[in-house]
């Protein structure tokens, strides 16, 4: 799965900064003793990682997926544990107080085509011209939601993975590009805000066997945060604003021609059908934007958690409300906890057409057959890449030992009609599933 | 010579007196001689070591260390400054040091090496298991280790 047409690595400008940071982190390692005399740390070396797999009830064509970026596999394919299985490396350096460089690696299950170089999840520098602030230079995770950062920690939460209706569709795991921080304290709460800009490049993994990799190239991305730690009460609110490249441009403008020219007929009901196609896909950038509120806290025993996000743009996929609550309760070794999320586009799904008997004996045969491919295509992928549905889970954490946790956990998911976008090999179909997982994360 | 009875009420005594008296080991929270931090709070140390705040109170930076996850000094020092034991803390810091927020406290081979490595760091900032007689280390805090 990680065969891959190979960019020259020197040619992705994330990439140049790692290689001045694995430099520098080597020469580092060979004088500790130094180090410490001159104020700085000697590098540290850590790691993460799961392992785990799932069995899906029924076991029909339809693929579970943690994140949209993966590959699914058929569920009567049986017991499967590429989707969370995954492992990261992690080295970080301070050479001084006010310098970090940082760099993580993490490997898992993506699309086929993805490059080698979307196994680098980090690689900044860190600088604090004074204690409360920090800049970032470098590739780092997209600062959406609580999570952020440790999405692919599996030790950090209590859960197999975190909530796929919230989290499973969001393709954009780092960005290449600066951001700011600001921390200040009032009274007993700490406060910390963030400015954050930058460009990614992401393979969303194919869907359908007829399908192929879809590659975008995300070229503004900016956004803020405003997080505020009060005890152990933590509330975050996030803005950001994405604008998009897809590929397929000549295909997409061809198609919009096609569609424009349907839209100019004097026929009932196809030229308003012809409109809500051309609506429903932007003839130049794509362009999302997010708001999300997250809310965390720990009392005693209870680890409460739930994050919401809306989001809008100019293509009928990205509207939508997401969603999802968490409760856990520690007792000892063990942490039992539930979860229920929540997904789903505002849009309408886009209904099927049957403009071939119509247009023919207007057009002709072929431009009807071409008008209706066109609709039939358009049609398709949004319907296809659509998202309706809401999970209820339930599950144990078992903490082994201070570095290593087990886990089970069962999924109840609901997918209304032309709601499977989280899947692969979806249909149109309502879906019911169980989803039982099992797993062992671990820290070192 | 001491009667029997005597020595047995003594011993009684004696018994009862270390049950009911705890025992006390103070943990002693030291920066350079030469910092400009003087005393701290154990709200600021806490903040320091949770990786809440990577300053002093002042604004300067601060350089923690510790001690190895497996001393026992460590989890005197922890159970001490914030009341968790190293199984919490160890998994705190499993969360946290792959946020590429905040880096745990840089861990050093012993206290020997602590109190070298703190007195020759004008940021740095540690913690010994015995008053330090060392003139080149300050202590800011102390805290009372509870058994």
């Amino acid at each position: 799965m990680f065969a891959a047409p190979l960019r020259p690595l020197l040619a992705r400008p994330a990439i140049r900064p790692a290689l001045a940071a694995l430099v520098a982190l080597a020469a580092a390692s060979a004088r500790p003793a130094l180090a410490e005399e001159t104020g700085a740390a000697a590098p540290r070396y850590n790691g993460f990682g799961t392992l785990a797999g799932f069995a899906v009830d029924p076991a029909d064509d339809w693929g579970f997926r943690r994140e949209t970026t993966q590959p699914g596999h058929h569920g009567d394919d049986g017991l499967r544990v590429e989707q969370d299985t995954r492992l990261g490396l992690q080295a970080q350096w301070s050479a001084s107080p006010q310098v970090e460089l940082v760099g993580q690696f993490v490997f898992k299950s993506r699309a086929d085509t993805a490059p080698l170089s979307d196994n680098i999840a980090w690689a900044f520098a860190a600088w604090h011209p004074m204690a409360d602030w920090t800049l970032r230079l470098g590739r780092t995770s997209p600062d959406l939601f609580l999570l952020a950062d440790v999405r692919n920690v599996g030790f950090a939460y209590p859960w197999i993975r975190p909530n796929v209706e919230f989290y499973g569709w969001v393709p954009l795991s780092s960005s290449d590009g600066l951001d700011v921080t600001h921390e200040w304290t009032t009274g007993e709460s700490r406060w910390r805000a963030k400015l954050f800009t930058g460009t990614s490049a992401i393979t969303l993994a194919a869907k359908q066997e007829d399908d192929t990799d879809t590659h975008v190239r995300i070229k503004w991305f900016n956004g803020g945060t405003l997080t505020m730690d009060r005890g152990s009460l933590t509330l975050k609110a996030t803005f950001a604003e994405a604008r998009t490249a897809a590929g397929g441009a000549a295909d997409r403008a061809l198609g919009r021609e096609v569609l424009g020219a349907v839209a100019g007929l004097p026929l009932p009901v196809i030229p308003e059908q012809a409109t809500a196609l051309l609506e429903s896909y932007p003839s130049g950038l794509y362009i999302t934007r997010y708001a999300a509120l997250g809310a965390a806290w720990e009392h005693g025993p209870w680890q409460l958690q739930a994050e919401v996000a809306r989001l809008t743009g100019n293509f009928s996929a990205t509207k939508g409300w997401f969603g999802y609550g968490s409760a856990a309760w520690r007792t000892g070794s063990l942490t039992f906890f539930g979860m229920a999320g929540y997904a789903r586009d505002s849009e309408a799904p886009l209904p099927e057409t049957n403009w071939y008997p119509v247009l023919a004996p207007i057009a002709g045969p072929a431009l009807a057959a071409g008008a209706q491919a066109v609709a039939d295509g358009v049609t398709s992928a949004s319907n296809n890449a659509r998202i309706d549905q809401h999970s209820v889970s339930a599950g144990v954490r078992w903490d082994v030992g201070p570095q290593t946790a087990l886990k089970l956990q069962l999924d109840d998911i609901h997918t209304a009609p032309y709601g499977g976008g989280l899947w692969a090999f979806n249909t149109n179909d309502a879906h019911h599933a169980l989803v039982l997982s099992a797993g062992m994360d671990f820290v070192f | 010579m001491l009667r029997p009875a005597f020595l047995r009420r003594l011993l009684a005594f004696c018994a009862a007196f270390a049950i009911w008296l705890p025992a006390h080991a103070d943990i002693f929270v030291v920066v350079p001689a030469t910092s400009t931090v003087k005393t701290m709070t154990q709200k600021e140390v806490v903040d320091i070591y949770m990786g809440r705040t990577r300053a002093f109170a002042g604004g300067e930076f601060a350089l923690p260390f510790d001690l190895p996850r497996d001393h026992p000094g460590r989890a005197a020092f922890y159970q001490a400054l914030t009341g968790m034991g190293p199984a919490q803390i160890n998994s705190y810091w499993s969360r946290l040091m792959f946020s590429g927020q905040v880096m745990p406290p840089q861990p050093l081979p012993g206290e020997a090496a602590m109190a070298d490595v703190v007195k020759r760091n004008p940021s740095a900032i540690g913690y010994v298991l015995q008053e330090p007689s060392d003139k080149g280390l300050h202590v800011v805090l102390v805290l009372k280790e509870s058994k």
